[in-house]
């Protein structure tokens, strides 16, 4: 179908159907706005709530864990609500304004541009690419995807197996695996092992109605210590070593700021190694709308900026769960609440004292989810150093091969911006839009010219979103237009 | 850069594109000290956006050139063509130069006819060019599409990297003794008793013997500073390149009613574009893709090649192209010095990315010897009549 | 569970989907119905996935979620198809990915 035919305005368009998406869904519902939800995959629930493919059968729901009966639930109560629910659905790009448009295919199908008043962002984030030597290794791969594969594949992604990373998560998705009968042979931790002053603010956040959460880490570090898995604080990954694959993985001391000591290398006989250092937002739509961005290391890097109502700097445009930084489920769920209230709210079909009472209960929830968040956080800062981890013949730019050193070499006297690099390099330009290499190029870039991180323009923010096959956005019956658009005289 | 470096230079020349760092390496090879500023970064612009496709065969305005400019055009467009040959020796380096011929494809039989007339009218003026078939077409290029009537065919275009032309002869241009400096923006150009400029930049005051204009559209913001209007203005374009793929095209393909470029780099990603305008955007002044414009020029690029039908688009971006504005439409390349206004040359205008390197060399004859190896007169900005 | 195997025995949690034959590099690789190109290759102990086009280096899953496109492959004569988002489907032909487009010019370096 050509573009430009739109096909259909919508009040509101909810881009993501994990937690956040599905809960603004219904939320927005709940107040009668007409409302569809977009989602790439086949089935809902995001990374947090990932559902078994199309064609495996639950038997027992009971055994497949909380997160997944939380998740049944959230998206039941998503269908039942009267959403218009597109999955297997990629946006390629969005354009702001006095109304956005969406641009959206069905691979193999069809493409059709949607037109929304307004627009919630939940499209999530990703595990944070760290480059270290050997990590293109096969073998080695993000804790989210030895997770997808895990939980919903049910396929292990390897024998014997080293955890690397940081946070509860890692903990957490150790002793997953473990209990799905996996050899995990060692837990590293880049944190240093928690401090008085960290358990008694944990214990504080905890008390604010988080105690589940703690009792869970709990357990897990029971759990770990009862099978005799090692779990070195203060670690991290080195680098991978191997032929055609993952043969053997080194650990090495890291201080506080997450710089590697010298000499203080562990080798571990493994065949996989699962890293798992946090998130980085999925910032392409962010940054295609212009949305103002705030740089926060702990959270990934930037981050779209919202207010309390989840409102971004473009109005009529929100944002909600990890593509705003935030992490966990439960939150996710809460800030997808308010956008869809606050969204029910500027479209005139909640008042504002309506929309106040709803926001009061999520609002309450997410204040005390944060808390123990934050608590957390500070027991896992992430340190600086983790961009030094690549050696100079590191491949950083996975797609287009190009190492730290290329990269190193290659910036232009008197340059300001990373794209420059990217120009000469490749670095950037492959299929995966830039997404792995993309924080770790600014890091770099920064090093050599003293420019500040936060300064820097990020790779350039371009459509397509994500990448569209020509056949279904190709229109053959268009002439070339004759206007010419002059650009800015300035 | 390094800030702080004489702010005296003899050629101060405005524009780090293909053209302005061209021109400071074939400067600095005859040992003019010659000092580049720019407001943005290194080749970002029209050098940095454009599609990188080597032109040979006559295109739009050129095929309504009046025999004079053609005196001068035709034997430039034959030098050009050696010069590309041989440029990664010259520059010693890699720039993705692929020079495998290019086509002018025709979809229905007046367009063959037209072919046909090109190719007549080409060949006249000695252009080497040739009317392929269908059958003949498929044979050197066999996964454009059957339904194809013929094309116009040049063995000596191809394309080349425009990402690493400019940068490559700035490297060589700065070993040579050049000199660069970015986020300079010109902000007044005084002309000195007794000869020379005072040019005020962001980036400090530059007291300069002459200037080089090579600021593509925006050439005539600066001329303005001397009190001449430059009848140059920019478009806004669009180009689109794609994921890799095993080698199915060697050519560059256009059409010979225009509105396409489609080639396939050394890396196996198709880049698609010609001339689809952009959009620019009232609220910023940025400009933005075009959609509709985007999928028309990717619907010829599917009618030429049908196997892209699957491959999927990666990156689209926008540039500024700049165009004279002759009145009879002929969009010649601004090249010498302005009238009323001596020491202040100009280099600007379309098709610089083909002839580029080319007018950069005969910049740089200008500024020593004082005359070019090729006659220029049809370029020359005093057709526009006396300055405003 | 036994030493070569990897897939995870659910006990009767979940229950796959129908088992069915794909081929991969001209081999015959037992999978289920519902399982990804990615999990029935891991399933096999199949790691490496394509070879890169600049070097020729090894990949295999990084993601596992369709965004970084690492597990390339041919399947059913179609070039970059991403493993972990394409579901088997029986009579499957996939095949480990060179290049495309071998033979590319190493980066080039400005100093």
């Amino acid at each position: 179908m050509a573009l430009g035919d739109p096909s259909g305005d919508r009040e509101l368009v909810i881009i993501g159907g994990g937690p956040a998406g599905l809960a603004a869904a219904i939320e927005a519902r709940r107040a009668g706005v007409q409302t569809t939800l977009i989602e790439e995959r086949e089935t809902l629930g995001g990374q947090i709530f990932k559902q078994p493919p199309p064609g495996f059968l639950v038997k027992r729901p009971a055994a497949m864990g909380a997160d997944h009966q939380a998740g049944r639930r959230l998206i039941e109560r998503a269908l039942a609500s009267g959403t218009e629910i597109l999955t297997d659905h990629v946006v390629w790009s969005v354009s702001g304004g006095l109304t956005n448009e969406v641009g959206v295919y069905e691979p193999g199908a069809s493409a059709r541009t949607l037109r929304a008043t307004t627009l919630i962002l939940a499209t999530g984030a990703y595990d944070r690419p760290v480059p270290f030597p050997g990590w293109t290794l096969p073998g080695v791969l993000t804790a989210g995807g030895a997770q997808a594969m895990v939980k919903v594949q049910k396929v292990l992604p390897g024998r014997r197996i080293l955890m690397a990373g940081s946070g509860p998560l890692v903990l957490a998705f150790a002793v997953q695996l473990h209990r799905l009968g996996a050899n995990v042979v060692a837990v590293l931790e880049a944190a240093p092992a928690p401090d008085i002053r960290g358990v008694a603010g944990l214990l504080a956040a905890a008390a604010a109605g988080n105690w589940g959460q703690l009792r869970e880490g709990i357990r897990y570090l029971a759990y770990l210590r009862a099978h005799g898995i090692p779990l070195l604080y203060g670690h991290a990954i080195a680098r991978a070593e191997g032929a055609d694959e993952v043969e053997r993985a080194v650990a090495v001391r890291v201080d506080r700021s997450w710089r590697q000591l010298p000499a203080t290398e562990r080798a571990f006989d493994v065949d996989t190694v699962c890293v798992g250092y946090g998130f980085s937002p999925s910032l392409e739509i962010p940054r295609v709308l212009g949305l103002a961005l705030g740089y926060d290391e702990q959270l990934g890097g930037h981050v779209p900026s919202h207010d309390r109502d989840m409102a971004s700097s473009a109005p009529g445009v929100f944002v909600a769960g990890a593509v705003a930084g935030t992490a966990g489920g439960a939150a996710a769920i809460e800030e997808g609440r308010i956008a869809g209230i606050a969204a029910a709210r500027s479209l005139g079909r909640l008042t504002a004292a309506e929309a106040d009472e709803r926001m009061a209960a999520p609002r309450r929830h997410l204040s005390s989810l944060q808390r123990f968040r934050r608590a957390l956080d500070a027991s896992y800062p992430v340190g600086a150093g983790i961009h030094g981890w690549a050696a100079e013949d590191t491949v950083v730019c996975r797609c287009e091969e190009v190492t730290k050193g290329e990269i190193r070499r290659n910036i232009l006297p008197g340059s300001r911006d990373p794209n420059s690099v990217k120009a000469l390099t490749r670095a950037g330009m492959g299929l995966c839009q830039g997404r792995n290499c993309g924080a770790q190029l600014a890091a770099i870039f920064s090093a050599e010219t003293g420019r500040r991180l936060e300064d820097l323009p990020a790779l350039s923010p371009r459509l397509p979103v994500k990448p569209v096959p020509i056949g279904l956005i190709a229109d053959p019956s268009r002439t070339v237009p004759t206007r010419i658009q002059k650009p800015s005289e300035e | 850069m390094r800030d702080g470096g004489a702010d005296e230079t003899d050629v101060l020349i405005i524009g780090a594109g293909l053209v302005g760092c061209a021109s400071a390496h074939y400067l600095a090879q005859e040992h003019v000290e010659c000092l580049v500023v720019d407001r943005g970064e290194m080749n970002r612009e029209g050098s940095g956006t454009n599609a990188g496709s080597l032109h040979i065969q006559l295109r739009g305005p050129e095929r309504l050139y009046s025999e004079e400019v053609l005196r001068e055009f035709l034997p430039m467009k034959a030098e050009a063509a050696r010069g590309w040959a041989q440029i990664e020796t010259e520059l010693g380096c890699d720039l993705g130069l692929k020079l495998h011929g290019g086509l002018l494809i025709a979809e229905t039989d007046p367009e063959f006819a037209f072919v046909r007339e090109i190719v007549e009218y080409e060949r006249g003026l000695g252009l080497p060019a040739e009317t392929l078939s269908t059958a003949e077409l498929l044979r050197i290029a066999p996964h454009l599409s059957p339904r194809l009537k013929g094309a116009a065919y040049s063995a000596a275009e191809g394309s080349a990297n425009t990402l690493l032309v400019g940068p490559a002869y700035a490297r060589s241009a700065q070993r040579a003794g050049a000199r660069f400096r970015t986020h300079a923006n010109v902000v007044a150009t005084e002309r000195l008793n007794g000869g020379g400029f005072l040019v005020t930049t962001s980036g400090g005051p530059i007291r300069a013997k002459r200037i080089l204009n090579a600021a593509g559209p925006w050439a005539s913001a600066l001329t303005r500073m001397v009190g001449v209007a430059l009848p140059i203005t920019g478009r806004v374009i669009q180009v689109s390149v794609t994921e890799r793929r095993e080698v199915l095209l060697d050519q560059l393909v256009g059409h010979i009613s225009g509105g396409l470029t489609l080639k396939q780099t050394r890396f196996g990603t198709f880049m698609i574009g010609g001339g689809w305008p952009a959009k620019v955007d009232p609220a910023t002044g940025r400009s933005v893709i075009d959609h509709d414009s985007v999928a028309g020029n990717l619907g010829v690029a599917l009618r030429a090649l049908p196997a892209l039908r699957d491959v999927s688009v990666v990156r689209s971006w926008t540039g500024v192209i700049a165009h004279s504005l002759d009145r009879d439409g002929s969009r010649l390349q601004i090249f010498g010095e302005l009238p009323g206004v001596p020491g202040y040359y100009v280099l600007a205008g379309g098709t610089l990315f083909t002839m580029g390197p080319l007018f950069a060399r005969l910049a740089a004859e200008l500024l020593t010897a004082g005359t070019t190896s090729f006659p220029v007169t049809c370029y020359h900005p005093d057709r526009f009549g006396t300055p405003a | 569970m036994s030493a070569g195997e990897r897939r995870v025995d659910t006990h009767g949690a979940v229950m796959r989907g129908s088992p069915i034959t794909i081929e991969i590099d001209g081999e015959a690789v037992p999978t289920y119905l519902g399982e990804t190109l990615a999990a029935a290759m891991l399933a096999a102990g199949r790691r490496v996935f394509r070879r890169s086009p600049r070097t020729g280096s090894p990949r295999g899953v990084y993601c596992g979620i369709g965004i970084c496109y690492e597990c390339q492959m041919v399947v059913d004569g179609r070039t970059n198809v991403r493993a972990c988002v394409t579901p088997v489907r029986d009579g499957m032909r996939a095949n480990t990915q060179r290049g495309p487009a071998e033979g590319v010019s190493p980066v080039p370096s400005w100093r």
